[in-house]
């Protein structure tokens, strides 16, 4: 059981083997892979519940603010104690107030209430800066991530929209809570105790060291070795999903540019090929490391390493769903279309395709690597790389070029 | 930069064996063409076969422009196949094996689902699913029905999977013959576009909802849609380009069943 005990939700998510995940362990996978959250849905769904309750992680040194179209940045630094930087007059003044600002986590309640500018700066707290007078000033002692919330329906995603392309940037991680209700035993639960629907901020934070769980999980994961089988998917999401073929042309989604997904007329037209374009390098990033914690937090709760290891290609696939459903990365017309407007749903249809594609391929990739391994280059070999897997013959020569260059 | 080395046994498969499977493989030995027959024309190889003969593609070639004029064709041969399918170049291609090469006849999708392996890589038509008399391609859907409601069928028959094999063309409509295999209420046309499923019934559609397959059906909810095995065979049902056509198109001949 999570430690962020008060909110109650037992609706699950995902199960990496059969360690099931909710939407606390969600937000503790953030906070331990440092990805910034936002928390999307309804108003009334729990949102800032979940989220200030991920500051008893903080004891201390977590920080909330309620976001308001009133508010300045000034009257953003005077809450964070930044109130004396417009009196600061050097850089090393600037300096050695950001320095006392030792807040690891913030959390922005209704975050898209604010003016851009206010959103700015929030973002770069979430990252751990201060940005001023074009200089940049860090705070948060090394540590600094941030959960948001926000009630702004599916329009965030739209390209055209400055929030939407603002939280895509700089929120790493968004989940949709409308979709993760908890269950009626919980709201038994909620109902039969304190019926106060305002959020109780009265409640003691806890004490003991979830502080330092929190840094040192998130040390380990950082430090941990990526694996492989993860890396190699990351790519898959990168090129693999960007190959589109449009009649005898091959090309990607990413040259296609604004004309994707609409010049695919032939009958990729009914494949992902139109429904969802590839993951950015930055997003993969964000994959790689919410799939690290999600791993890490199985572990915790007694999955054995061998069960970690089995599960890696659904680790990766549950932390791109989470990190790509809202991102824009999916055709929002199909998602309507053929998904009710689900795009969880979409995500699981494309995890469903990449792993018919991946299941196809693993013999192929271990041949593959065998062949790089022994040095050879193998026609028959990279021949079976094509289509989406066209990447890997690029990657399998480079490899053996730059490993043959060395032996010289 | 390091060197990388990669796992010697990835996701559980040993390289050095994977690596010999595939080095070990054999393309299949064509047949010699049967001598002495009266039929002139090049004989596929295998029970499901492309057109791997450039002659027969030829000879398809010239049939399409003298007997369907206003068909388009982007058939071409490379790599040893003809390239290109769309519903209309499948039932092309059927008219002419039942006219020239009886020997083969276009793959059903009952005849694809008995060796996947064979089509992977490539997408294959093999029906059409008539669900309403809606857009999409709603003139060919009135046309079709008026066919299919001389045999009995109604509007409470819907959706329907009309088998290419057995239909005919003209000027670019399609036609029942008494080949042509209808099968009405099938409901899989009509699941959520994206569903799972592993079993296929008599005709090789999708039987059953299974959330553990990896295979999934594509699907609209209204009027005249193409069904074509992708290449990771997935049932497109959802594709109302009825003449759109790609170079990993592939039409595939089987040998028909006896009984």
């Amino acid at each position: 059981m999570s430690n962020l005990n008060k909110y109650q939700n037992s609706t699950e998510l995902m199960k990496l083997g059969k360690v099931p995940f909710y939407l606390d362990n969600f937000v503790e996978a953030c906070l331990k892979g440092r990805l910034n959250l936002f928390l999307q849905g309804d108003s009334g769904m729990g949102k800032t519940h979940l989220a200030t309750n991920a500051m008893n992680y903080f004891p201390g040194k977590s920080m909330f603010i309620l976001g308001r179209n009133d508010m300045d940045t000034r009257e953003l630094f005077q809450q964070i104690n930044l109130g004396k930087l417009k009196d600061a007059k050097s850089s090393q003044e600037l300096k050695e107030l950001t320095d006392k600002i030792d807040n690891h986590l913030l959390v922005f309640d209704e975050l898209p209430n604010c003016v851009p500018v206010v959103r700015a700066q929030a973002f770069n707290l979430f990252d751990g800066f201060i940005e001023l007078n074009g200089k940049t000033y860090s705070i948060g002692e090394g540590y600094s991530v941030g959960i948001a919330t926000g009630n702004i329906g599916q329009k965030f995603t739209e390209s055209s929209n400055d929030l939407g392309r603002a939280l895509k940037d700089r929120m790493h991680v968004t989940i949709d809570v409308d979709y993760f209700k908890p269950t009626a035993k919980n709201t038994f639960n909620i109902l039969s105790g304190n019926t106060s629907p305002s959020i109780d901020f009265t409640q003691k934070q806890e004490e003991g060291d979830l502080e330092e769980k929190i840094l040192t999980a998130h040390r380990e994961i950082v430090s941990q070795e990526i694996p492989f089988e993860k890396l190699l998917l990351a790519n898959y999401l990168i090129h693999g999903l960007d190959y589109v073929k449009i009649g005898s042309r091959e090309t990607t989604k990413t040259r296609l540019k604004d004309t994707w997904p609409n010049a695919i007329t032939n009958h990729g037209a009914g494949s992902d090929e139109a429904l969802i374009l590839p993951v950015s390098i930055r997003a993969a990033k964000s994959i790689i490391r919410l799939s690290q914690s999600f791993d890490y937090i199985a572990r915790e709760k007694g999955a054995s390493e061998e069960e970690i290891q089995n599960n890696y290609f659904n680790s990766m696939m549950q932390a791109f769903k989470f990190v790509g459903a809202y991102s824009g990365i999916l055709n929002d017309l199909k998602v309507r279309e053929h998904y009710g407007n689900d795009k969880y749903s979409a995500m699981d249809a494309v995890i469903q395709t990449t792993q018919t594609q991946y299941d196809s391929q693993k013999k192929n990739l271990s041949a593959g690597f065998h062949m790089v391994n022994e040095g050879k280059k193998l026609q028959k070999v990279l021949n079976k790389f094509n289509g989406r897997w066209s990447f890997m013959r690029g990657f399998l020569e480079d490899i053996l070029e730059e490993n043959s260059l060395e032996k010289k | 930069m390091t060197k990388i080395k990669f796992p010697k046994n990835f996701a559980g498969i040993d390289g050095k064996k994977a690596l010999e499977g595939i080095m070990n493989e054999t393309e299949p030995e064509p047949k010699d063409p049967p001598t002495g027959t009266s039929n002139p024309l090049p004989i596929p190889t295998g029970d499901l076969t492309f057109v791997d003969k450039e002659d027969l593609y030829k000879e398809i070639s010239k049939y399409i422009p003298t007997e369907l004029p206003n068909l388009p064709n982007p058939l071409t041969f490379s790599d040893q196949v003809m390239k290109q399918s769309n519903p209309y170049l499948a039932v092309a291609v059927d008219m002419f094996c039942k006219k020239y090469l009886p020997e083969y006849r276009l793959a059903t999708q009952l005849d694809l689902e008995q060796d996947l392996a064979f089509t992977k890589d490539t997408y294959n038509d093999t029906g059409l699913a008539l669900r309403s008399l809606a857009e999409p391609n709603k003139s060919q859907a009135e046309y079709l029905f008026n066919q299919i409601k001389q045999r009995g069928f109604t509007e409470d028959d819907f959706p329907f999977f009309i088998q290419l094999r057995g239909l005919e063309l003209d000027n670019q409509n399609f036609n029942l013959t008494d080949e042509s295999l209808i099968h009405k209420q099938v409901k899989c046309l009509k699941w959520e576009s994206g569903t799972n499923y592993s079993k296929t019934d008599n005709f090789g559609l999708p039987k059953s909802k299974n959330k553990k397959s990896s295979r999934q059906i594509w699907t609209i909810q209204n009027g005249l849609s193409r069904c074509y095995l992708n290449w990771i065979s997935n049932l497109y049902a959802d594709n109302s380009g009825l003449s759109d056509s790609g170079d990993d198109g592939r039409v595939v001949l089987a040998k028909p069943r006896s009984g």
